[in-house]
């Protein structure tokens, strides 16, 4: 399933951004949609943050939304080596990003389902110590997080 | 500031966000935390960009949400994302105090 959404147009290893909004706008920046798309998708995922964020802690967060102003289910990856204060429940920067957009319906609920598949992956990813920063390459992160869905 | 049918678009969000964090299944199955405080917050937020929105557009929201669960759908490709008809050629993106309507299904346009 996660192998439809991973594109390594959508993945940046290697994220500038240090605060929380900062990094949702550079991994927004991925999307290839018009810059007021972007806008909005930003501000659903701001406000979706205040309500609680989705640092799920050990260097991960999974920010995500529903929005209008997509048509399909986009999911994007980014890595920072220094880490960003994202307000995580441990209260540790995070380095793995994984953002979700989905659009108000989609077909077969696909965004809940992956929205589950990828908690699972982060929880994998955290309890097995696994070493992403170290890759470089976006397809083997592509790689990584398939041989971890199955 | 924002236009007419990009409030609605956003009100749409927000009613989203709201549905999805009381979903069983979502908190279920990702385990996030929501913060109810902030919950409330966001529930004023939406309160006041009703406020922003004419009373006749925000009746024709209702009914649209009650007809399809949904007030508010894309154009793409001189397209109605909500029913897929075509949309005649005189339809054209509004101005920021203008809300345009598909001609077959009725709901609420939004040019991106």
């Amino acid at each position: 399933m996660l192998e439809k959404l991973l594109s390594e147009e959508r993945i940046k290893i290697g994220m500038e951004a240090r605060t929380k909004e900062e990094a949702l706008k550079e991994l927004v920046e991925l999307l290839n949609l018009s810059d007021e798309s972007k806008q909005i998708i930003l501000d659903a995922l701001k406000k979706r943050e205040v309500i609680g964020s989705t640092g799920i802690g050990r260097g991960i967060a999974i920010p995500h939304t529903r929005s209008t102003i997509v048509n399909e289910v986009y999911l994007i990856i980014g890595v920072s080596r220094d880490g960003v204060d994202f307000q995580s429940i441990d209260n540790q920067p995070v380095h793995l990003f994984f953002l979700l957009v989905a659009p108000p319906n989609d077909p077969g609920t696909m965004y809940l389902i992956v929205l589950g598949k990828i908690a699972q992956i982060a929880k994998r990813i955290a309890k097995e110590n696994i070493d992403y920063l170290s890759i470089k390459d976006k397809k083997e992160l592509i790689q990584l997080i398939l041989s971890l869905e199955a | 500031m924002k236009s007419l049918s990009g409030k609605l678009l956003e009100l749409q969000d927000i009613e989203l966000k709201l549905a999805e964090i009381t979903n069983k299944d979502y908190l279920e199955k990702t385990g996030f935390n929501i913060d109810n405080e902030k919950v409330v917050e966001l529930l004023e937020y939406k309160k006041k960009l009703e406020t922003e929105i004419p009373p006749q557009y925000l009746r024709r929201y209702r009914a649209l949400m009650s007809k399809y669960k949904r007030a508010v759908a894309l154009v793409y490709d001189n397209t109605c994302s909500n029913c897929f008809s075509k949309l005649p050629t005189g339809i054209k993106e509004p101005s920021d105090n203008e809300i345009v309507f598909c001609n077959v299904c009725g709901i609420i346009l939004y040019f991106p």
